[in-house]
């Protein structure tokens, strides 16, 4: 009988310690990028993926599991070089920081910025650059690395893992500038390969190219381990494919997903347990650290008074933006049941949540937004807060110039500017239009019942 | 007494086992059972098409088109959801149970914004067939453009004050639909617009910047108009920098809101252009504001500016005063600003 409860207790050991032992044995790299502007779903509606909130939750979820964790950012930060994707890029890096990000591989839209931001984010904010076949030749002194060999010291014989970045031609070509010098990215790979040869245990390669040209890449060497790619790609779950052993996967756009690939060490050799791509939903907490650093960027954009200082575009000859109540004093039943409806409380929906500073917002829950006379300061336009009958019918001071002048024609296209698939995906225009049907079309409709 | 309680505990778990054995063969059999049933009541989802092309649109147009499928099981085919990448919504058209032979459909619409090109969309039916309970459908569309403008933006990037630099703006209407290219203009008083070529559908432009007089930022738009009634005005921005003897980023301090008596750092990194140029003198307000500065190479330099604001709350609007020998830029003024908290 004492030899059975030796049994038990030995088993249950065994158990305890093989269990033990496989998370420190494990390590998981994880891979981000191509946020193009995105630190955060905006909150338009349920169910929005991503955001860099959730990110460090998940970073955090692995990391209290006692897993080494490596966390690198494939690039593309920003969608255009103004200057609130310049604010974006900085807090990405701060929050890249906090998440012990190791490197960010520089992608065609990151060299859109200019020289001085990246020379700025590349000496400041503590992150390896990794750029493989573009060269920067710039006065702004530019950190940055061919490759990043990393080494993770805590499995008993260090583990090096390598991590390679090149660029697409084909994507470069809208994104040329004066201060990079582009070389052929499957040359460049070859010289890099050749200079770490056998000082890697596993090789990964950041390609800023398509699934296609990407997987052509793995299957030409061999020796690359993990491929991480993918442009503009959805659904990057769908996406993920092996060439021989090698997994080739995509973080998909927007920063809505984190590709993990998960490995094992075995008497000091590498094992790739899986490869996944991890949808970052609500069921991932927001992170508190994050979330203080959202609302210091919210917090930037009031000081820096971004609303005043984006290029308004031109309107009409003489016309300008007069405000709903101004339409109100004639229309009077319309703008009484305009007051009832969501549009009436768009900018508040933004206050509420302190976004009210925020063009990306403001643009599409204000009247005229961009364009002279249209709003720009609460403060001094409240008549053109939420989305107002010009929202829809255009500026109004012609029509009030000239009653009898065309004005007012309006159609879903016009809907469709601020219900698009991003911000309102499950827009309907006949549903949608029942909820601000204006009093004249309910009366045409019981009139046309009647009949 | 010790051993035969042991006994009895052991002679209890053998029970306990072959019992829990017998239910195990039990419960075996009859989820076999159960399974020849329910093998011969399995839903089967079948589409018609998997994939659709919507040939060639107009951007800016939405087209829509039903996805018909066919429940050939014998059991009731449930569709749990349908999923849509962005940029086309698909929903359920037809009921959400479909008994044996039953059809239903998907229908998806596509809003073409502000896609360009061959853009191919997927759709994913999700049901309760388990041969295929995750179908992918597939739409197809070639967007094109009455009026296509390459580049969409103009990025000047960094100019010197003092030079000029020129793109190319290249216009192409879509032949054989009389569009025509009735004016290109910019209400940017330094930028000049001249047309290099044309030819039948073809314009080139060369956007010149020129004379700017003002050091920082600058953005704005070009404006072409067409005799187009989908797109009578296609408004092209662009942005830059003017940079003088000295340059410098970030171009404002914004420390955002900080917590009282909580120290906090910002960086600004300033290159010096001309090589010539000197600086002699760097000054802070407000005076409970520090700074160090510390080379980076030979012509930048990094300034930390710490704030110790120690008791005081409110707005800061204060800045950072860089003095040089440079004639066009005697001095430069970095604002600096923060919200402190209680």
């Amino acid at each position: 009988m004492k030899k059975l409860y030796g049994a038990v207790i030995a088993f249950v050991l065994i158990s305890l310690i093989s269990r033990a032992s496989s998370s420190s044995d494990r390590f998981v790299l994880c891979f981000f990028g191509e946020e193009k502007g995105t630190l955060v779903p905006c909150g338009c509606f349920e169910g929005q993926l991503g955001g860099i909130s959730r990110r460090d939750t998940l970073l955090n979820n692995l990391k209290k599991q006692g897993i080494s964790v490596l966390a690198v950012s494939t690039g593309d930060l920003i969608k255009s070089p103004e200057r609130q994707e310049e604010i974006k890029m900085e807090y990405l890096f701060s929050a890249m920081k906090e998440m012990d990000c190791i490197a960010h591989a520089l992608g065609e839209k990151d060299f859109e910025i200019g020289p001085q931001v990246l020379s700025f984010a590349s000496q400041m904010k503590g992150i390896d650059f990794l750029s493989g076949n573009i060269e920067i030749v710039s006065p702004f002194p530019i950190k940055y690395k061919k490759y990043l060999l990393k080494e993770l010291p805590e499995f008993g014989v260090p583990v090096k893992i390598a991590f390679l970045n090149i660029i697409s031609q084909s994507f470069l070509n809208e994104h040329l500038l004066d201060f990079v010098r582009v070389h052929d990215p499957v040359k460049s790979l070859k010289s890099v390969l050749n200079q770490i040869k056998g000082e890697a245990d596993l090789i990964v390669l950041i390609s800023h190219a398509s699934m296609e040209e990407s997987v052509e890449i793995a299957e030409s060497f061999p020796e690359i381990g993990l491929v991480i790619t993918g442009h503009e790609i959805e659904d990057p779950a769908e996406s993920l494919a092996y060439v021989n052993d090698t997994p080739v996967l995509s973080h998909g756009t927007g920063g809505k997903y984190v590709a993990i690939a998960d490995y094992v060490v075995r008497n000091g050799k590498i094992e790739n347990k899986s490869a996944e791509v991890v949808s970052l939903d609500d069921t991932y907490e927001e992170s508190a650290k994050m979330q203080a650093l959202l609302k210091h960027y919210q917090q930037t954009l009031k000081e820096e008074d971004l609303l005043n200082s984006i290029p308004k575009l031109p309107l009409g000859k003489g016309n300008s933006y007069i405000g709903s109540s101004v339409c109100g004093t004639c229309h009077k039943a319309v703008y009484s049941h305009w007051n009832n409806t969501a549009h009436r409380k768009a900018y508040t929906t933004l206050s509420e949540i302190g976004q009210q500073y925020d063009p990306e917002c403001v643009n599409c829950h204000t009247d005229g937004f961009g364009y002279v006379s249209g709003f720009s300061d609460y403060g001094t336009q409240q008549g053109l807060a939420h989305v107002g009958c010009e929202s829809c019918h255009g500026a109004g001071s012609n029509h009030i110039n000239n009653i009898a002048g065309p004005y007012g024609r309006t159609d879903e296209k016009r809907c469709l500017v601020c219900h698009d698939a991003d911000h309102s995906p499950k827009f309907q225009y006949k549903e949608y239009w029942e909820e601000i049907k204006h009093p004249i079309e309910i009366l045409k409709d019981i009139s046309e019942n009647k009949k | 007494m010790r051993k035969a309680v042991m006994y009895v505990f052991v002679l209890f778990l053998v029970f306990i086992a072959e019992n829990s054995i017998n239910v195990n063969a039990e419960d075996k059999s009859q989820d076999a059972e159960k399974l020849k049933t329910t093998e011969s009541l399995l839903p089967k989802i079948e589409f018609e098409e998997d994939k659709y092309n919507f040939g060639k649109i107009y951007s800016g147009e939405k087209v829509t088109h039903k996805f018909k499928f066919k429940n050939l099981g014998d059991g009731e085919l449930i569709i749990d959801k349908v999923k849509s990448s962005c940029g086309c919504t698909a929903a359920l058209s037809s009921k959400k149970n479909l008994k044996k032979g039953e059809e239903g459909e998907i229908e998806v619409k596509f809003n073409s914004g502000k896609y360009v090109g061959n853009i191919t969309k997927s759709i994913f039916v999700h049901s309760n067939d388990p041969g295929n309970p995750k179908v992918k459908l597939a739409i197809e569309v070639k967007i094109i453009e009455e009026v296509s403008i390459t580049p969409r933006r103009i990025n000047f990037g960094i100019v010197r004050m003092g030079s000029s630099c020129s793109q190319n703006l290249e216009i192409k209407t879509l032949p054989k639909s009389n569009i025509k290219i009735t004016n290109v203009e910019t209400n940017f008083p330094y930028i000049q617009l001249k047309e290099k070529d044309k030819n039948e559908n073809v314009i080139n432009y060369d956007v010149t910047l020129r004379g700017i007089e003002d050091f920082g930022k600058f953005n704005g738009f070009i404006f072409v108009h067409t005799n187009s009634e989908k797109k009578p005005r296609v408004d092209i921005p662009f942005n830059g920098e003017v940079i003088g003897d000295i340059t410098y980023y970030p171009g404002k301090l914004s420390f955002g809101a900080v917590k009282k008596n909580r120290e906090a750092k910002k960086t600004v990194i300033i290159t010096l252009v001309d090589k010539n140029v000197k600086i002699e003198k760097i000054e802070i307000e407000p005076a409970f504001m520090t700074f160090n500065v510390s080379p980076l190479n030979d012509d930048s330099q990094v300034i930390s500016v710490h704030m110790n604001q120690g008791d005081f709350s409110g707005k800061i609007n204060g800045n950072l005063m860089i003095y040089s020998n440079s004639s066009v830029q005697p001095a430069i003024f970095i604002p600096i600003t923060a919200t402190v908290n209680n």
